[in-house]
This record gives structure tokens, C-alpha cells and sequence, in this order.
């Protein structure tokens, strides 16, 4: 049975990685297919050694480094870089897969969009659901330490410590969503892009046990009051403070990584069938603001996108433009999109993605991955991430760079630079055309004069296909409800409800005379 | 001078709850044989008859035919006054434009009094020929009313057929297609409950669910239901009134076109 299993496993994964493009990296996997961890790594050997030519392999590396001894450090290297990072580790460091893609992608944000969906999905789950990232069924790490409790304790240890500080702060960050912390530090990308980029590629990950999370927080705070209050205060945010405040359910404060103020019943959309797949664009987008931020410190004149809401019932894209250092007037709100259906959706994000791949091997070099796959490794502590609050993750960030400080200065700064050479080949280009069924389709596209492989400008044009047919597919089928509805009106209701006389209905009066 | 004593007033609360959903206002017609109504509803699709004859009333005095016109609603907030086993007592004026409902208790202790504007209403009367329907179908008032209603939330349409084999009621939908036959059936205890087919041919017609369900409102009134069907007539849904009378309704059939989908 299971090699039945893992054999369909294999058959799925080339489905994804060769046909759809995805990234599958072993966390996704095993929670995807319900297996533990370990197999799941196994099981992308396997496929490795089935499939070399066709697929690029990320390898993660633990161990001691030789510069610095001090630090267990995990760290990302693509498959013609493993050998020369493991050269930088000191003595044994331990290799294993940690996904495969098609080609590497250029953004890194792409790497765990697939997972950061997945988990999104997992936590949108009802609080009574007990599933894979609640109870941590797959992973490898177990840390007896660390209790996992699903409704909302988590994160006390950074509440508590903050509440004396920043009353708005705390309140508003014991149970956001990582995602949230990073629209509103992209929001004051000028002043906190490091951070964000920071944080970005850190998400997911969370120093090992809870022991240190509190004491890099206590430490580590004067950065995060210089960010977070701002923010708070900029955007204000009352509603969703409030309601944060208030709302019980954990998965309602979760649903909404949305940085505009939401009406907390959005979370019932939330939970409904239609995952927010948005997130995956967010994700992205995340790390591409931060891109930008980076490398336009010094324009005041920039087009960023922003306000992805997610719930199912509120799933508008929008689009900003800013043409002046008022970043928060909402004046120039462009709707731009209607929403996609999740599926299709993070199909075409995928796509759109993998359009993003560069071929520039360097850019991808594993030190800036470093901090992202720190502790990703760790299936527990990942976990226990989505159950931190953003103030906690943002919080064991920094205390990732008090403890790896060189590390991540270095890392940094060769994100400053890899983003700015990014972000100075890239342009956003909003497109508008009519598409085959007559109807105006808008697209904003990242458009790059240089183009990586040759599947680049083939996902180029699977992407300007498939993009419009995942809107239009949308708009199909609210079309065929549309028809549905006057179907029944028309056809089988026809008779009776919608005034009584029908053309076919008989007359009382053609049948008795008046006296 | 109108005077019409009716012991049972619950029964003229039947009645009412059983008209007004199809009609909304009505003439009340008195004459020495009995108060009966006919109306249609504002579609001209149906139609209802009423008839309680002067036999049923304890005490019925009528000098000369009268005709009120009553909006039914407010006619049913007024009777919905009246204890079920109150005894209810209409009177009229001639010349008057307002009608009175008297409400007695049981035992005498309290007596009401509900004074109601009469309306003037152009009412077209319409002359129903006697007729000799192909299919006579009688059976449990709450039979039909189920099948009605079961039907209603499936199809909007009934077709009812009769054929020796027994009726069938059948609908379609966007969900399914239901059908259901009733047998002849006259094994059974009270002869109420029995299930009578008379048929002379087969016949088979098509009916907008919607009113039958009004009918069905009509239910309390009588345990069983006389269903006649001929193919170029309305339906005649019976509703016998103990000792007193009838209310009947009739149904245009739907013309069904040549490809009809509900045909089966």
C-alpha cells in the first residue's frame, strides 16, 4: 500500500513540477498527501533520481559553519551551489531536499507561496478542526517544550511583554497573521524595507524553542516600536483593532491578512470552500514591494500595489497608484480585478511566477535564503509559527539577527543589492485588451526586457492566456448561475411565480361566460 | 335585513383562510338559498365558489338578495376574533355599507361585536355549465394536499393523470422529476380516507402547482377532496362543507405546447 501510495505521490508531483510549474518543497508535500516529513523528503529524492535532467533541486544544509562557529545554521543551495556551500559549513552538515521546481525561481518569494497557501488553508480551517499544521502530525521535530494550543495563547509571551509599551500594538498583533505584518511594513517600505525583506524571506520561521523567543523579544523590541506604532498610527486601524480585540475564534483574526480594516464576519467567507489563494499574490507581492522599496529609497514617485483583501466575499484586487509620498490616500484606487477562483488562481500565480525565473544564478545565492530557511527546516517550529503572532515572528526575526548579526547584515545587504539590480530590470506594466469573449480584461504585468530561459516567453504567453480564462472562467460562472437562476425563473417557475398569467397558462374566463 | 346565525364559527374562519389567499376581495352573495361567494383570483386563472346554504344556518334570514362586497383580509383579521367555538352571527342593513360580525362565547358570557366597511367591488360573475367530467377522483384531503405540496417543491407544474391504473401526479424540476400515483382504494375504515376513480377516458392535464396549493388551504374544512378532470375543462378541486355546502375551485389547465416537456 504504501509504495501504491508513494508511486501516485511521484506521478502528482511530475503533474506539478513539469506540468504546472510548481515549486513543491517537502513541507508541502507531506502535508498535501498526509505524509510525515521525512518521507516526503525521501519521496522528492526519489523523484530526483527519476527525474534529473528536467528538475532543479534546493537542497537545505544544516549544521556549524566555519566563520562562525557558534551558530547552528540552516541554509538553502541550489543543486550547482551545494557543493560549494557545503564547503562552508564546518565539518558534517546535514543535506537534504527541501523542494523542486521546474527551474529556480528568481523571486524567492515563490518558493513557499505553495506552502504559505497550504498553510493559510490549513488555518482557515474551523479553530474545532484538528488538522496536519494544528497538531503538527507530519513533522520531523518534536520539541517537548514547546505546548501547541490552537486557540489563541500563543502568543502571551509577546502580548505580555509589549503591553506596558504599546497598548494598540499589542492588541492588534496578538493574533494577525504574519501576512499582515508585512503589508503594513511595505506600507512604510522606506523606512522599514530592510525589515521587510527581512521578515519576508523569515517568515515561517522561529527561533527553536519558546525560551529564546522570549528573550530575544524582550531584547529586540526597541526595533519593533519603531515600526509597528508608526504603522498602527498611520494607518489607523480602529475597526480592525477592535475587532481583533474582540473576536474570539482564533481563525477569525487569522482569516484576514488584509491590512484594510474588515468586517470580522468576512471570516465566515473566509472559511467557506474558497481558501484565499490571494494569499499567494500577497506573498509574492510581499516580496517584491520590498524589492522595490529597496531599490527606490530615494523615489518619491512609485506604483506599488497593495490592499489584497482576502476573504472569498471581499477578494478585490486593487490597484494603487501613488504619485506622491502620501502613501495611505486610497483616493486612487483602481478595482482591478475580479477575483479568481483559488485553484486557477494560484495556477496562474504560478505561472506568472515562474515567469519571474531568472536565470542568473547568482542573484538566487544561498545566503539569501539563509534566514529565510533558518529554521523552516524544523517542521515544529514552523508550525508553531502560523501560531505566533507577527509581533512574535517579527520579534524572533530580530532576535535572528542579534544571534546571527553578521549573517544577516550580510544578508542585507546583498538583498538591497540582488533587489535593486531586480527591481531595475522590472517594470509593472498594466495591460488592457479584450479578450475572446469580448469582454475587457486588465492585467498588471511584470514585465522584463530580459528574458530567462526559453520557457520564459512560453509561460509568458501561458500566462496572458491562461490569465484571462481564469477571470473569464469566474465570470462564466457566475454567468451560468446567472442563466441558472433566470432558468429557473423563466423555465420551470415560469408558470405561477412571476405574475401568474403565463402564455401557456389557461384562462378561467376562456372557459365560463359571464353571466 | 341580513341575519345569519352560524353555530360552528369556525367554520366561516375556515372558509375564509381557505379564499383569501387566492382572492383578495370578494362580494358576498345572499340570497333565501344561502350565502355563497365566486371570485376569481386576479389572474383570471382560477376561480372559487362558495356555498353555504341557508340549511346549515341555525338561523338564516335574508329578505332580499344582497351583495357585499368584503375585502377578505380584513374580513379574516375580523373573524380570527372569534373563538374557535364561538358562535358567529353576520348582519347586515339594508342600504347599509358596513357589515357586523357578532361573536358569542360558548356559554353566553361574552359577546363581541366587529362593525366592517363594505367595499363596492365590480364583480364578474361567471356562469358555470353543468358538466360531465372523464375523471372523477376522490380522495383524503390530506393526501392531496401533500402531493401538492411535496410536488410544489420539486416541479411548478402537475400534470394529473387518470387512467385505470389510478391518478398520477408528476413533476419536474431543475433538481428531478417526481411522480406519484394514488390506486383506487375504498378498504378502509371511515370512507373518508377512501380513494374513489370514477373515470370514463383517460385523461391527462397540466396544472400550475402554485394554485393548487391555495386550494389545498381549504383542507380543514372537509376530510376528502373531489378532483374532477375533463381535457377541454378547468379542474374542479371539491371541498365539501358538512351539511352546509361546498367550495370549489376551478383551475385552468396549462395549454401545453407541442414539445411540452412536462408530457409524460
Amino acid at each position: 500500500m504504501a509504495e501504491l501510495k508513494a508511486l501516485e505521490i511521484l506521478g502528482q508531483i511530475q503533474v506539478l513540477v513539469i506540468d504546472k510549474l510548481q515549486v513543491v518543497s517537502y513541507k508541502w508535500l507531506s502535508r498535501n498527501f498526509s505524509v510525515p516529513s521525512n518521507q516526503a523528503k525521501r519521496l522528492l529524492q526519489e523523484f530526483i533520481d527519476k527525474h534529473d535532467d528536467k528538475v532543479e533541486v534546493l537542497y537545505s544544509l544544516s549544521g556549524w559553519l566555519k566563520n562562525n562557529s557558534e551558530k547552528y545554521s540552516i541554509r538553502l543551495a541550489s543543486g550547482q551551489k551545494l557543493e560549494e556551500s557545503m564547503k562552508e559549513f564546518d565539518g558534517n552538515c546535514s543535506v537534504e531536499v527541501y523542494s523542486i521546481q521546474s527551474c529556480i525561481p528568481k523571486d524567492l518569494a515563490v518558493l513557499w507561496n505553495a506552502e504559505f497557501v497550504q498553510a493559510e488553508e490549513l488555518f482557515n480551517q474551523p479553530s474545532t478542526a484538528d488538522n496536519c499544521l494544528r497538531n503538527n502530525r507530519f513533522g520531523g521535530i518534536f520539541n517537548p517544550f514547546v505546548e501547541r494550543v490552537v486557540n489563541g495563547q500563543l502568543a502571551a509571551t509577546s502580548t505580555s511583554q509589549l503591553k506596558a509599551n504599546v497598548e494598540i500594538v499589542q492588541t492588534k498583533t496578538t493574533n494577525i497573521p504574519k501576512d499582515e505584518v508585512l503589508q503594513p511594513q511595505q506600507e512604510k517600505r522606506q523606512l522599514v524595507a530592510k525589515e521587510v525583506l527581512k521578515s519576508t524571506s523569515t517568515v515561517g520561521s522561529v527561533c527553536k524553542t519558546d525560551q529564546t523567543v522570549g528573550d530575544y523579544t524582550t531584547k529586540s523590541r526597541p526595533t519593533k516600536e519603531s515600526t509597528n506604532p508608526l504603522q498602527a498610527n498611520r494607518r489607523g486601524v480602529p475597526n480592525e483593532k477592535t475587532s481583533s480585540a474582540t473576536g474570539g475564534s482564533l481563525a477569525t483574526l487569522w482569516g484576514r491578512a488584509s491590512v484594510k480594516p474588515r468586517p470580522s464576519n468576512m471570516v465566515l467567507d473566509s472559511t467557506s470552500n474558497n481558501p484565499n489563494a490571494a494569499y499567494t499574490a500577497d506573498a509574492q507581492i510581499c516580496a517584491e514591494e520590498a524589492a522595490d522599496a529597496v531599490s527606490s529609497d530615494d523615489e518619491s514617485y512609485g506604483v506599488s500595489r497593495k490592499g489584497w483583501s482576502n476573504g472569498s466575499g471581499n477578494r478585490k484586487r486593487q490597484f494603487i497608484i501613488n504619485y506622491s509620498d502620501e502613501e495611505d490616500e486610497d483616493d486612487n484606487v483602481v478595482p482591478l480585478a475580479s477575483p479568481i477562483p483559488p485553484n486557477e488562481k494560484s495556477f496562474s500565480d504560478s505561472l506568472q511566477n515562474t515567469k519571474k525565473l531568472n536565470m542568473e544564478k547568482e542573484i538566487f545565492c544561498t545566503e539569501e535564503l539563509k534566514a529565510e530557511t533558518l529554521v523552516n527546516k524544523q517542521d515544529s517550529s514552523k508550525d508553531r509559527t502560523y501560531g505566533l503572532s507577527p509581533e512574535k515572528c517579527s520579534t524572533a526575526e530580530v532576535s535572528l539577527l542579534k544571534t546571527e548579526n553578521n549573517l544577516q547584515n550580510e544578508l542585507v545587504n546583498q538583498n538591497v543589492k540582488d533587489s535593486a539590480s531586480i527591481a531595475s530590470k522590472r517594470k509593472k506594466v498594466v495591460k488592457t485588451r479584450i479578450d475572446e469573449r469580448g469582454r475587457e480584461v486588465m492585467e498588471v504585468v511584470w514585465e522584463e526586457p530580459i528574458c530567462g530561459k526559453g520557457a520564459d516567453k512560453d509561460n509568458n504567453t501561458i500566462e496572458s492566456e491562461n490569465r484571462p480564462t481564469a477571470t473569464a472562467n469566474k465570470e462564466q460562472s457566475t454567468g451560468s448561475n446567472i442563466l441558472a437562476n433566470t432558468g429557473i425563473k423563466g423555465g420551470a417557475k415560469k408558470p405561477g411565480k412571476v405574475g401568474g398569467k403565463d402564455v401557456k397558462q389557461g384562462n378561467i374566463m376562456s372557459f365560463f361566460k359571464k353571466v | 335585513m341580513l341575519e345569519l346565525r352560524l353555530v360552528q364559527g369556525s367554520l366561516l374562519k375556515k372558509v375564509l383562510e381557505s379564499i383569501k389567499d387566492l382572492v383578495t376581495d370578494a362580494n358576498f352573495d345572499c340570497s333565501a338559498t344561502g350565502f355563497s361567494l365566486q371570485a376569481m383570483d386576479s389572474s383570471h386563472v382560477a376561480l372559487v365558489a362558495l356555498l353555504l346554504r341557508s340549511e346549515g344556518f341555525e338561523h338564516y334570514r335574508c329578505d332580499r338578495n344582497i351583495s357585499m362586497g368584503m375585502n377578505l383580509n380584513n374580513m379574516s383579521k375580523m373573524l380570527k376574533c372569534a373563538g374557535n367555538d364561538d358562535i358567529i352571527t353576520i348582519k347586515g342593513d339594508d342600504g347599509s355599507d358596513t357589515v357586523t360580525f357578532m361573536f358569542e362565547s360558548p356559554n353566553q358570557d361574552k359577546i363581541s361585536d366587529f362593525e366592517m366597511k363594505l367595499m363596492d367591488i365590480d364583480s364578474e360573475h361567471l356562469g358555470i355549465p353543468e358538466a360531465e367530467y372523464h375523471a372523477i377522483v376522490k380522495m383524503p384531503s390530506s393526501e392531496f394536499s401533500r402531493i401538492c405540496k411535496d410536488l410544489s417543491s420539486i416541479g411548478d407544474t402537475v400534470v394529473i393523470s387518470v387512467t385505470k391504473e389510478g391518478v398520477k401526479f408528476s413533476t419536474r424540476g431543475d433538481i428531478g422529476t417526481a411522480n406519484i400515483v394514488c390506486r383506487q382504494n375504498k378498504t378502509v375504515d371511515k370512507p373518508e380516507e377512501a380513494t374513489i376513480i370514477e373515470m370514463n377516458e383517460p385523461v391527462s392535464l397540466t396544472f400550475a402547482l402554485r394554485y393548487l396549493n391555495s386550494f389545498t388551504k381549504a383542507t380543514p374544512l372537509s376530510e376528502s377532496v373531489t378532483v374532477s378532470l375533463s381535457s377541454e375543462l378547468p379542474v374542479v378541486v371539491e371541498y365539501k362543507i358538512a351539511d352546509m355546502g361546498y367550495i370549489r375551485y376551478y383551475l385552468a389547465p396549462k395549454i401545453e405546447d407541442d414539445e411540452e416537456e412536462m408530457k409524460s
